[in-house]
């Protein structure tokens, strides 16, 4: 009997423990594991995919973190760290104590630590995190065959997923200079450290060139690659940046070429009336637009522009540098700021001041657009000496903003803006594009960069009394990541 | 910048958790020539947990009556959330203990357990955990049984191992969110990830003298905490992810204990005093790959050495730093490097959060029908960050301030202790030992009164009492509350004082 009942014993217990281990294996709820992604992909799977990593690029509050302002991730920062940082842009129309972090940018008495820095930094990484992951769905041909998805549209997916990771980097590298490269999706947080180096700048151009050659491979040849879906990166959008990229990089027969390239597609053209850029109305109806946000309203999850709220309390207004630059009677002023009503009509999407203190407000945020890219060229061929055509387009410029009707209605008195004369002195006409571009592209978030390439920021903004230091042509790397990385990021010179 | 306010709320929420616990033991117990105790335990233990939850929301109600408070009946506007969850876990354990005692005197025990988690990968399931203890109790051989002012005295010794397994479900897992039309990774996981194990060393003497009246305890104790599981907030290149738990660090706990008890009742005066404290020293061995050598939540940051009195002190003090932007007024931090430069080089520890002493006594008294009973208590050595002196001393904004700055920095002399009051940042945007405070206190945190009246009409007994709560605090922190747990203080709700009057009556 004894020896029964001890094998008895023993094979229960044994069952327990066979029972058991299969019970101590808890498959997450409501969570994939990336086993589970791989084996058990949709189509749905790869468009969110995908979708979600253009969100970065919105203005809407709180896709990362929760309603932390000075850490500077409640919306994307770059209305702080290009049109305030440049001069153009003063952190609110009545000064007062509210976001001093704001106002450490604008007077350049800020450390590491400031949360512009930390903001953008995130946002351009959770962009670039969320491509890696899509990309590597997209690339892998097990999840295709098993979805079923079209070669077209597959293409045209990975296509927009190369330009936009090529956008976030070209942020990062224009804003910090040298910065961890990741390409792929990791496999597990260890890699997070051996990932946590910077590598030089050039290697980062490499692969913002390498993602613009491959998307402009994959994507078809139209001003909107799905007509239902507008937003979705085009192909113009790709030559575009691709110009950006050449320009910032000095490679002017590169610019001329890229730009000729994109207006040969005859996708583009300056529309008459300059506010159409910006109209809530003409989205995507426009000519001049070549790669913007789509923000709606009344989505779940939002989707709608936030940075209305700031406009409705008192944020983002112009400062008196920014204001004398426009020639008299430029309606290019109005449209961007209304002083009296202290409407920023540009950014709002209407000249009235519907949508100020909207957090969810439709308006788009413009990133790219002809005139942008007209303006690139002139200043190509100043820098290669084809004077005469740099002055022609610099007075396409100049001619549409004359002849566009005016905000208030009124008539815009001859003479205004009156076209420039030949010249074959390349600093004048260089002074002319400078001027140009700041009255032509004031809040669109460009400024600063040119400053910065142009090599003035110093001069410039020690005249408008800025503590600018040769240490600022780069912002310091956020003081969070040096500390987590335990420094294997390293800092900026001078910070 | 604020939000518009949105009134009227509702929420329901209601959750379920089901846990299943499979127990089997064996047990052998056996005296052997009335000295020999030996008792055995062997067994196993399944645990079993679901939990799901489902929550429910809405905002605003066009009418407010106490028969419109439901979901589905608030009105016109759509506000509505709802949301639901579930998790679950299991645990897994085999365990044995076995006990010799030898005449009442000498006592061993042994202690081994095996736990298998779900929160662990398959590889690194099962933890190992075992322990042993020795006694002696001297006072009952036979060369103190005649020493009769002593009752007892045992010497206690110990050493074992412990698990813990304290984390969230899935931890080791890397999980990617496909919700909101979006695919994210959530948190990166950790294959590695192992039970976290704590070793003690423990050794202990017990006095008892005339009959156990005066009892007195001491305990020595030495505790290595090796593979700490801790969230570790990768760096933000990999995107906006949580953190991911890692077996991280290293922890050296030791200390030492001392428990005193008298208590008095041959007389009709009869009191008691028990006093206890505790010394405690912490100290991070290791932290990732680290060697750290400070307290665990140990603070970081600038050292505030005064406040910049002068335009000619910040010039000579920031001589590295071009066109200084610090004004007359501002925080003056410690430039660590002399570098002539403030930046994050110059950050250091601040404080410690960690006590170096907890002490407790408590005293009663009873004569007859009047009985009495207090505790006080303790802490020193210990740092608090009252981070919410940031919003309430020195915001940027323009919100009311505590009286605190009435002895704010207005010109040359006047303060070297707070800063100027200002829209700019004067330094107090910085992570800074500015915040830094010592938390030490001693509280009387319970003192009563009773009286009890003679039984009558069927009733047993009626007591009259007077007791009061947290009823005077000795502390130099400026905080609400320095016994709050927070070691960053942003300002939790204080435990409060009070006073209670009261009647018991037994029937």
């Amino acid at each position: 009997m004894k020896t029964i009942y001890k094998s008895l014993i023993a094979v229960g217990a044994f069952l327990i423990v066979v029972g058991c281990n299969d019970e101590l294996t808890k498959d997450p709820i409501g969570l994939l594991t990336l086993d589970q992604v791989d084996t058990n992909p949709t189509i749905n799977t790869l468009e969110s995919s995908v979708n979600s990593s253009y969100q970065l690029l919105s203005s809407t509050l709180n896709i990362v973190g929760e309603w932390q302002w000075d850490d500077g991730t409640v919306t994307r920062n770059d209305f702080i760290l290009h049109d305030i940082a440049s001069g153009d842009m003063n952190k609110k129309w009545n000064p007062d104590g509210d976001q001093a972090w704001m106002d450490e940018i604008s007077a350049y008495s800020f450390t590491a630590d400031n949360g512009a820095f930390n903001g953008i930094w995130l946002y351009d990484y959770e962009g670039i995190n969320r491509i890696n992951l899509a990309v590597s769905y997209l690339t892998n041909p097990e999840i295709i065959q098993s979805v079923g998805i079209s070669e077209a549209r597959k293409n045209q997916l990975l296509g927009e997923s190369y330009f936009l990771r090529a956008f976030y980097y070209f942020d990062l590298v224009n804003n910090f200079g040298g910065v961890p490269l990741l390409t792929e999706p990791l496999t597990s947080f260890a890699q997070a450290y051996e990932a946590a180096v910077r590598v030089p700048e050039t290697e980062v151009w490499e692969q913002i060139n390498a993602d613009l050659v491959a998307a402009k491979a994959l994507l078809p040849n139209a001003k909107y690659p799905s007509p239902a879906e507008p937003w979705r990166v085009s192909k113009g959008a790709v030559i575009a940046l691709q110009a950006k990229a050449a320009l910032y990089n000095k490679d002017w027969g590169s610019v001329i070429s890229f730009v000729n390239e994109l207006e040969a597609l005859g996708f583009y053209s300056l529309n008459a009336n300059y506010f159409d850029n910006f109209d809530v109305d003409k989205e995507f109806s426009d000519n001049e637009v070549i790669f913007a946000y789509d923000h709606i309203s009344n989505q779940n999850p939002r989707k709608g522009n936030g940075l209305n709220a700031l406009i409705g309390w008192g944020f983002v207004a112009p400062t008196e540098s920014f204001i004398n630059e426009f020639e008299p009677n430029d309606p290019r002023l109005l449209y961007t700021v209304d002083v009296p009503n202290q409407n920023v009509s540009k950014l709002l999407g209407n000249t009235v001041g519907d949508d100020k203190g909207n957090d969810d407000a439709p308006s788009n945020k413009i990133f790219i657009r002809y005139a942008d890219v007209l303006l690139w060229k002139a200043e190509a061929l100043n820098e290669t000496g084809d004077y005469s055509g740099a002055i022609a387009v610099i007075n396409d410029i100049r001619n549409r903003a004359r002849t566009t009707p005016t905000a208030d209605g009124s008539v815009t008195p001859p003479g205004t803006l009156a076209a420039r004369p030949n010249s074959t002195d390349p600093v004048q006409i260089k002074n002319w594009l400078m001027h140009e571009r700041r009255v032509e592209l004031g809040f669109e978030s460009q400024r600063f960069n040119d400053l910065k390439r142009w090599g003035i920021a110093q001069a410039f903004l020690t005249g408008l009394g800025k503590n600018f230091q040769d240490k600022n042509y780069l912002y310091p790397i956020p003081q969070g990541e040096v500390d987590k990385s335990a420094g294997t990021i390293t800092q900026n010179p001078g910070y | 910048m604020g939000r518009q306010n949105r009134p009227n709320n509702l929420n329901e929420d209601r959750g379920e958790s089901r846990t299943i616990t499979f127990n089997n033991t064996l047990n052998y117990a056996k005296t052997i020539n009335d000295k020999h105790d030996i008792s055995v335990l062997v067994g196993t233990e399944f645990i079993d947990n679901y939990d799901s939850s489902i929550g429910a929301s809405r905002m605003r109600f066009d009418i407010t009556d106490k028969t419109f408070r439901y979901i589905d009946y608030g009105g016109t506007e759509t506000d509505l959330w709802n949301g639901g969850s579930a998790s679950e876990w299991a645990l897994f354990s085999f365990f044995g203990s076995g006990t010799y005692v030898y005449d009442s005197k000498y006592m061993v025990t042994a202690n081994f357990r095996a736990d298998a988690s779900s929160r662990f990968s398959e590889n690194n399931r099962w933890g190992y955990f075992p322990s042993v203890s020795a006694g002696w109790k001297i006072s009952d051989e036979n060369f103190l049984k005649d020493v009769s002012w002593l009752s007892n005295l045992k010497l206690r010794a110990g050493w074992g191992r412990l698990g813990n397994q304290e984390i969230d479900n899935y931890a080791f897992l890397t999980l990617i969110s496909q919700t909101d039309g979006k695919v994210v990774v959530k948190r990166y996981g950790n294959d590695d990830l192992k039970w976290e194990t704590s070793e003690s060393s423990n050794f202990g003497i017990d006095f008892g003298f005339f009959d156990n009246k005066l009892s007195i305890s001491t305990d020595y104790f030495v505790k290595r905490t090796t593979d700490i599981l801790l969230p570790v907030g990768l760096p933000s290149i990999v995107g906006d992810v949580s953190p991911t738990i890692v077996n991280a660090g290293e922890v050296l706990n030791k200390g030492f204990e001392f428990t005193l008890n008298y208590r008095n009742s041959d007389n009709e005066f009869k009191y008691g005093i028990n006093a206890n404290f505790g010394t405690l020293i912490n100290s991070v061995e290791r932290l990732q790959t680290r060697e750290v050598g400070q307290s665990l939540n140990s603070f970081f940051g600038y050292k505030m050495v005064g406040i910049y009195q002068n335009q000619a002190e910040i010039n000579s003090y920031l001589s590295g730093t071009p066109n200084p932007t610090a004004k007359p007024g501002d925080i003056k931090f410690a430039d660590l490097n002399n570098d002539g430069i403030i930046n994050s080089v110059d950050r250091t520890f601040t404080g410690d959060a960690i006590p170096d002493l907890t002490y407790g006594l408590s005293l009663s008294a009873k004569y007859k029908r009047f009985d009495f009973s207090c505790l006080f208590q303790g802490v020193e050595g210990v740092d608090k960050y009252n981070d919410a002196r940031k919003i309430v001393d020195y915001d940027t904004r323009p919100f009311n301030y505590t009286t605190n700055i009435l002895g704010a920095w207005d010109g040359e002399g006047s303060s070297n202790t707070i800063p100027r009051v200002t829209f700019e940042d004067n330094g107090s945007s910085k992570e800074s030992s500015i915040y830094v405070e010592d938390a030490s206190y001693f509280r009387l945190k319970n003192a009563e009164i009773g009286y009890t009246l003679n039984g009558m009409m069927g009733v047993q007994d009626i007591r009259l009492y007077i007791s009061g709560q947290n009823l005077f605090t000795v502390t130099n922190y400026t905080g609400l509350d320095p016994e709050s747990t927070d070691t960053v203080d942003k300002g939790t709700y204080p435990s409060s004082s009070s006073v209670l009057f009261g009647v018991n009556v037994k029937f």
